[in-house]
């Protein structure tokens, strides 16, 4: 089950991301992961295994940008913000995906 | 910024580890935390968590690729598996470096040496503007054509000239000779150079009739006057007169290059007195005087062309205005100029082809170390081929591959660059050691920061040299083939051959250079001298000082009163002086006989070696006289003038010994010849007789002479008594530069035998590696073909047919390489034989000798490779397989 979750959002981990930094918070990753999973009513579960090589690339693609605090249990921990880059970036992706999704259901409905 | 911090998180992987840890590690903790709340067990939550976050190794690995500068950190992983590899096969790798040490380590040496002669500054103020000026005819300007350049010239703003001799320096315990430049007082601001204690000459100084003041360099103050501060203002007696020390030179100057004929190095500078004479010479019809070395500062902005077209202008004037001064012998008046050359390229002068040479022998053994190197790494990568293999099938790019093995060849290439330039600062030392002749201007050149830029260079480009073909071979792998059976690898070994191939070509090409020089060595060694050196004992002795060129007829009795002295030691069979004994440089000139014309009517001239000899020289040196006299001891001044020849020199005229009695022009009075004597080899280098003429000390005497002693006492003890002797003639006389002739003789060939030494020792090493290389290439293939070899001989093939098997291929390619340089040898004949003044080309059979010592070191490189293989246990190798 978890498997294909995570295999349907390949690619697509960059595009929530962004989406859910895009509110303005920095956040760090296990806040992101809950926010996508509560965001999506559990349907979407991003699996460490790529949000954080997603958060990293990203990172050095200038989108985001990270720096170390301290979080409520007092460990330290790596939070994320997102860039000017990043929100320009958001809306390519983002209108990319909506073309793509409503393509992708016209076909459905009509075939 | 962010570049920049991928590119450090290459170098701290621990850091980088720690963060993406840390951050995992936050993550993992977040979510016990949240399971926890849930009201889970303990065991539960582990399970839970184990599963949501699974293996995150490669998540971590894509994280850290995101981090890091990819190729530079692959690289380095690459460049860690070589340092293994390396380590792993010391005996090769040890090798190799060494190899390309001294290679790379030659080349830096002779880099050093270059920059100093050609990119280093002259240690003078502003050398660019320094030129020396020239007569037309080789020879420096008189001190009279110098003050009319400095009268007339507007581009030159300073102008100075010295003029070495010796000088003899009493009043010290035992009379010395000192070596002594004399010089105007623009000598040293000229140069730049300020006194370190006193001061240099003044202007005045320069006028005639004044004291002698003298400037002593570093090393004489040190060496003779212990370093006394006090020694400014003391007197010295130079040549029987007082000259008064008034300043002491810094310690690293000097001005006595070799190439600019400054014989020795300069001991003291003293003020020359400038005699209004020095302008009625041309006037007195007697030539324009003795030369001199004149210096000169070009004025800012002022090029040498134009500097040279207005002194060739002041020449022909000078020709103009004193046509008795300028005359060809016969008495027409000749075109005069003066030529400049910077002062750069006068004090490099000759040593340049000495430059090129090493220059070449390095670059050559350079490349004979890449080619062994590649060759070597060359079996490695066919001997990996497995690994490669494997690493190409798990998806390495052929990129990478060939990466690898170009870092490997980095690796080797930087050690052997750093050992190469450890040593190359001893090597150029070393070279300066053995060079034929002093040379200041190498003596003090230093490796600096340009010579450690061009060691990196050719490591580097030496480093992709050597690697690129291993690299290109050994990546290229079908994994298939080579992972499932043994891999045939004949076109890596082609390439090995060809490696080969090339260092039997080049190391041929030396071997032909080296004997080349050896064969001139040997015919100066074994030419017959024309006199007997054995027995023979020579120095040199200053006479008491008088006016130089005087025609006193008592001038020449101090060296009868010696020579008698010397005579009268029991045991001395006779003794005489010389201006220039055999294989001693000798001044010479053009001369023409009286009446005897060419067929254009002209004058016959040829040029000559002059040399002053006392009458028993010719009996001394048993040269013998083949017609007419000897000179007689009544061959006085006010007498005719005479002369004595050689056989060469009347062959050039086209006489025998009828050549007695004819005349030679001279100004003034001619010369009668009376005598003819054998030849005698007087130029050193030369093997071919030089026409010589002799005339008598007693006519003309002369300052500085060698004394020529022949004896059957041991050389020590006879010094002591011809020094005694000497000495209760005249308690001032200073005697030096013994020597036998057997070590004069071994001193005039020190040029041929350096060339010998130097393009031996490269043949040597070059062999020696071309040696190595097939060494390997050999053994090789004989443990690559072991299999193949086993089944011949279980199917009954003897030695002669196995070891055509192993060594087929390779003579093959060897005997290519071989031929290859010969040819190269013979192209490249006539540049070594201008580089090394080397006369006579080389004999057919000093081709056949190298040929045939180049195929002996090749067979005993091939000997046991080629043994081990015929004595091959067939069952033992088979079983092996």
């Amino acid at each position: 089950m978890g498997k294909t979750k995570r295999d349907q959002l390949l690619g697509k981990v960059d595009l929530l991301v962004l989406r859910i930094l895009a509110c303005g918070d920095s956040m760090h990753g296990y806040a992101i992961a809950e926010r996508i999973e509560q965001l999506s009513e559990n349907v979407l579960q991003v699996g460490e295994g790529s949000l954080y090589p997603a958060l990293h690339r990203m990172d050095e693609s200038g989108w985001i940008r990270s720096e170390w605090a301290a979080s409520d249990n007092n460990r330290r921990a790596r939070y994320y913000r997102i860039t000017a880059a990043g929100r320009r970036q958001l809306e390519e992706e983002k209108s990319e995906w909506l073309l793509a999704a409503e393509a992708i259901t016209r076909v459905l409905r009509l075939a | 910024m962010a570049l920049w911090r991928r590119f450090l998180n290459v170098f701290r992987p621990a850091r980088l580890d720690g963060e993406l840890n840390e951050e995992l590690e936050f993550h993992r903790a977040m979510r016990l935390r949240h399971s926890q709340d849930r009201g889970l067990s303990a065991a539960e939550v582990e399970d839970e968590t184990r599963r949501r976050m699974g293996n995150l190794l490669v998540a971590k690995e894509e994280m850290r690729d995101a981090r890091v500068v990819r190729w530079l950190a692959s690289s380095l992983e690459d460049l860690r598996h070589g340092l293994f590899l390396l380590r792993r096969d010391p005996g090769v790798s040890g090798l190799i470096v060494l190899v390309l040490a001294l290679g790379i380590g030659g080349n830096a040496a002779v880099f050093t040496l270059l920059k100093a002669a050609f990119l280093d500054p002259l240690p003078y103020r502003d050398a660019g503007r320094l030129v020396t000026i020239m007569n037309d005819n080789g020879w420096g300007p008189s001190v009279s054509e110098f003050l009319e350049i400095r009268a007339r010239s507007r581009t030159l703003e300073q102008i100075t000239f010295a003029e070495h001799r010796d000088m003899q320096l009493s009043g010290t315990a035992e009379p010395v000779r000192v070596f002594a430049a004399r010089v105007t007082a623009s000598f040293f601001p000229l140069l730049g150079v300020n006194a370190s204690l006193g001061r240099t000459f003044l202007a005045e100084e320069n006028q005639p009739g004044r004291t002698p003041v003298a400037v002593l360099t570093d090393a004489f103050w040190r060496g003779r006057m212990g370093a006394d501060p006090g020694a400014v203002g003391r007197t010295l007696r130079l040549d029987g007169e007082a000259a008064l020390v008034v300043g002491v030179l810094p310690p690293g100057f000097h001005f006595d290059y070799p190439t600019l004929r400054i014989s020795e190095p300069v001991d003291i500078y003293v003020s020359f007195p400038i005699e209004p004479l020095a302008a009625l010479h041309y006037s007195s019809g007697g030539g324009v005087g003795v030369p001199v070395r004149v210096l000169a500062r070009l004025r800012e902005g002022i090029t040498r062309a134009q500097a040279e077209s207005e002194l060739q202008g002041i020449g022909s004037a000078l020709a103009r205005e004193h046509p008795s001064a300028y005359l060809t012998r016969d008495g027409k008046p000749r075109g005069f100029t003066f030529e400049t050359f910077p002062l750069r390229d006068a004090i490099v002068g000759t040593q340049r082809s000495l430059l090129w040479l090493l220059l070449g022998g390095v670059g050559v053994l350079l490349l004979i170390a890449c080619a062994n190197t590649a060759q070597l790494l060359l079996a490695r990568s066919l001997r990996r081929g497995h690994e490669f293999a494997i690493r190409a099938a798990l998806g390495a790019s052929r990129l990478r591959l060939i990466r690898q093995f170009l870092l490997e060849g980095l690796v080797l290439a930087a050690c052997g660059g750093v050992a190469g330039l450890l040593v190359s600062g001893w090597v150029a030392r070393l070279l300066v050691a053995v060079l034929p002749v002093r040379s200041p201007l190498l003596e003090s050149a230093h490796p600096g920061a340009r010579a450690i830029g061009f060691t990196l260079a050719i490591s580097l480009i030496s480093a992709i040299v050597f690697a690129i073909i291993p690299a290109l071979k050994g990546s290229k792998w079908t994994p298939g083939p080579a992972l499932s059976a043994r891999a045939v690898t004949v076109e890596g070994n082609r390439w090995r051959h060809a490696m080969i191939a090339l260092e039997a070509a080049l190391s041929v090409f030396m071997l032909c250079g080296a004997g080349l020089v050896a064969q001139n060595l040997w015919r100066l060694i074994s030419t017959p001298m024309g006199f007997d050196p054995n027995h023979v004992l020579a120095m040199r002795l200053k006479l008491p000082a008088r006016r130089p060129n005087s025609l006193d007829s008592k001038a020449s009795q101090p060296l009868q009163e010696y020579l008698e002295k010397i005579e009268a030691i029991p045991g001395v069979d006779s003794a005489a002086t010389v201006t220039g004994p055999p294989l001693r440089p000798a001044i010479g000139g053009p001369v023409e006989i009286v009446g005897l014309t060419e067929g254009s009517g002209a004058l016959k001239s040829i040029i000559a070696d002059l040399h002053q000899v006392s009458p028993d020289y010719f009996r001394t040196l048993r040269i013998p006289l083949l017609a007419g006299r000897a000179f007689r001891n009544d061959d006085v001044a006010g007498r005719p003038r005479v002369s004595i020849v050689n056989q060469e020199f009347a062959r050039r005229f086209g006489l025998g010994a009828d050549v007695v009695g004819r005349q030679t022009y001279e100004p003034g009075e001619p010369f009668t010849i009376v005598g003819m004597v054998g030849n005698v080899r007087t130029r050193g280098l030369r093997a071919a007789p030089f026409p010589e003429s002799y005339i008598s000390s007693m006519q003309f005497p002369w300052a500085n002479v060698y004394l020529v002693v022949r004896s059957a006492i041991p050389p020590a003890q006879l010094v002591k008594q011809v020094k005694a002797a000497i000495e209760s003639s005249n308690s001032d006389q200073a005697v030096f530069g013994v020597m036998t002739m057997d070590e004069l003789i071994a001193d005039s060939v020190t040029e041929p035998r350096f060339h010998v030494f130097l393009i031996g020792a490269f043949a040597l090493l070059a062999v020696a590696m071309a040696a190595s290389g097939m060494y390997s290439v050999i053994s090789f293939l004989v443990s690559q073909r072991t299999g193949e070899i086993a089944i011949r001989m279980a199917l009954g093939a003897g030695p002669g047919a196995i070891i055509k098997t192993v060594l087929g291929t390779t003579s093959l390619w060897v005997v290519a390489g071989l031929a290859g340089g010969l040819g190269l040898g013979l192209a490249a004949s006539k540049t070594i034989r201008s580089l090394t003044n080397t006369e006579a080309a080389a004999s057919p059979a000093m081709y056949a000798a190298v040929v045939l010592f180049f195929l002996a070191v090749t067979l005993l490189a091939a000997y046991l490779p080629a043994r081990r293989a015929t004595r091959l246990d067939p069952a033992e190798a088979l079983r092996c397989e």
